[in-house]
């Protein structure tokens, strides 16, 4: 029964967060969630997942509040360990955002993060199930494959180094949607929102060694 | 991006049921219905007498029927204030339905924009073919006129209920549907009166429908949606293969 086997994930939230949709989720592939609170935890987490809904600025201000901007970046960059951002999450994990005016965002991926309007070419809300396409290996998935997943969302990833880009979707005019540096990963769209496919991606990264 | 195909599990006391023109119609039990085959699920409260024990059942149901699901899920039923946001956040829900078919709920939605994001507020407008509809009757407010003035300060997407229609099986109010896509550059779902997959085809081939809702037990408790998805994909829709 070793899919019995229950495992921790850290999680920080950041923002408006979905954590109990998250959390309900994870416990379907036998995963605990504990809260991240203090530096330390998110140093000492195996693996780390940033989720959240809502805006840059205000996330950003939370992490500088307590502290935890270098410690995201020593973890992602220096320490290179397992780390996941989903959707706000994934945009603060680039340099700049401009909702709400210009904000430093974590620097892990060098970019920034745009409206959907001035990047792609669109004025509403992105929210449905759409394609995206991966040009590379990206947690399970294999090179050169489509997968559907879901998305909610009025701004969009704008990476400045193409190889770190590893998915991007068609809508409007495209855009980026999924990046991966060292072990860390940023995704637009909601891994634990996507049925199976999605599911399997987070599956695939709490599996990720962490040393 | 693909058209949705979104279950709306209606919920009275704790017991899904079904409606006509909103008005319970139908109980059922909650053993056979499986949501995977959906885009999105959809919970509404329609208890009558709302109490601390009928949020408590609401949300055993939604727990009951979520357990094996990983799609997003949007909740609504009479959300009047921002703690019920954040109780029903705890249910796990992803966007909240705010019904905004009468002007005393713009400054709930503001306010809930403000707090929770645009793209996680759902704006529900009742209608009677052309009219709004509030308190049980229709009104004399054009529909169209009420989307013009909730535009700049509604949710990222409509959610457009025939009242009319609820129940019926007879097919979307596409006329209406039609004249408010034409219109106005707002997303909108629609719901009332789904029965058949054409009904669901000739919706969705509306630009601006981004779904449509159903929420006949017939639909939530066979296999009938995946046979829907076969049809609308054969028959040039852009919905998701599953």
């Amino acid at each position: 029964m070793s899919d019995q086997i229950s495992r921790t994930v850290t999680v920080l939230e950041v923002g408006f967060g979905n954590l109990p949709s998250l959390k309900r989720v994870l416990s379907q592939i036998n995963t605990e969630v504990k809260i991240a609170r203090t530096v330390n935890d998110i140093v000492d987490a195996n693996h780390l997942i940033i989720p959240g809904v809502g805006a840059f600025g205000t996330a950003m201000d939370f992490l500088k509040l307590n502290n935890f901007e270098q410690t995201l970046r020593h973890r992602c960059l220096d320490m290179k360990l397992p780390t996941l951002g989903i959707c706000l999450g994934a945009q603060i994990m680039l340099e700049v955002g401009f909702e709400g005016g210009d904000k430093a965002g974590l620097a892990i991926f060098a970019g920034t993060v745009e409206s959907l309007e001035s990047s792609a070419g669109i004025g509403v809300t992105h929210t449905g199930w759409d394609k995206v396409e991966f040009n590379n290996n990206f947690l399970g998935i294999n090179k050169y494959s489509t997968v559907d997943t879901f998305f909610n969302h009025d701004f969009v990833l704008v990476p400045k180094n193409t190889n770190e880009i590893y998915g991007t979707c068609g809508y409007g005019n495209g855009f980026a949607v999924a990046l991966n540096k060292f072990k860390t990963f940023a995704v637009q769209f909601h891994p634990e929102k996507s049925q199976l496919a999605g599911l399997n991606m987070l599956k695939h990264f709490l599996e990720i060694d962490n040393v | 991006m693909y058209k949705r195909i979104i279950g709306v599990v209606l919920v009275d006391n704790g017991i899904v049921c079904r409606t006509r023109n909103f008005v319970s119609d139908y109980l059922y039990t909650d053993a056979f219905i499986d949501t995977n085959f959906f885009d999105e699920i959809v919970f509404i409260d329609v208890s009558k007498n709302r109490s601390n024990e009928t949020l408590n059942l609401f949300f055993t149901t939604i727990e009951k029927l979520m357990s094996k699901s990983q799609l997003p899920m949007a909740i609504g039923g009479s959300i009047s204030s921002i703690n019920d946001i954040l109780r029903y956040r705890e249910f796990g829900a992803d966007r909240y339905i705010i019904n905004q078919t009468s002007s005393t709920s713009d400054e709930l939605v503001k306010n809930a924009i403000e707090k929770f994001g645009k793209s996680s507020i759902i704006s529900g407008v009742d209608h009677w073919q052309e009219f709004t509809f509030e308190n049980g009757e229709k009104t004399e407010t054009k529909l169209n006129e009420r989307v013009k003035n909730i535009l700049n300060n509604s949710g990222s997407e409509i959610l457009l209920n025939s009242v009319a229609l609820d129940g019926s099986l007879t097919g979307f109010d596409l006329k209406v549907v039609q004249q408010i896509s034409d219109s106005f550059k707002i997303p909108i779902i629609i719901s009332g009166g789904v029965g058949r997959w054409t009904h669901a085809l000739n919706a969705i081939e509306i630009e601006n429908v981004k779904g449509i809702c159903t929420s006949n037990i017939y639909h939530l408790t066979t296999s009938t949606i995946l046979s829907w998805r076969k049809q609308i994909i054969e028959n040039g829709g852009n919905v998701r293969e599953l």
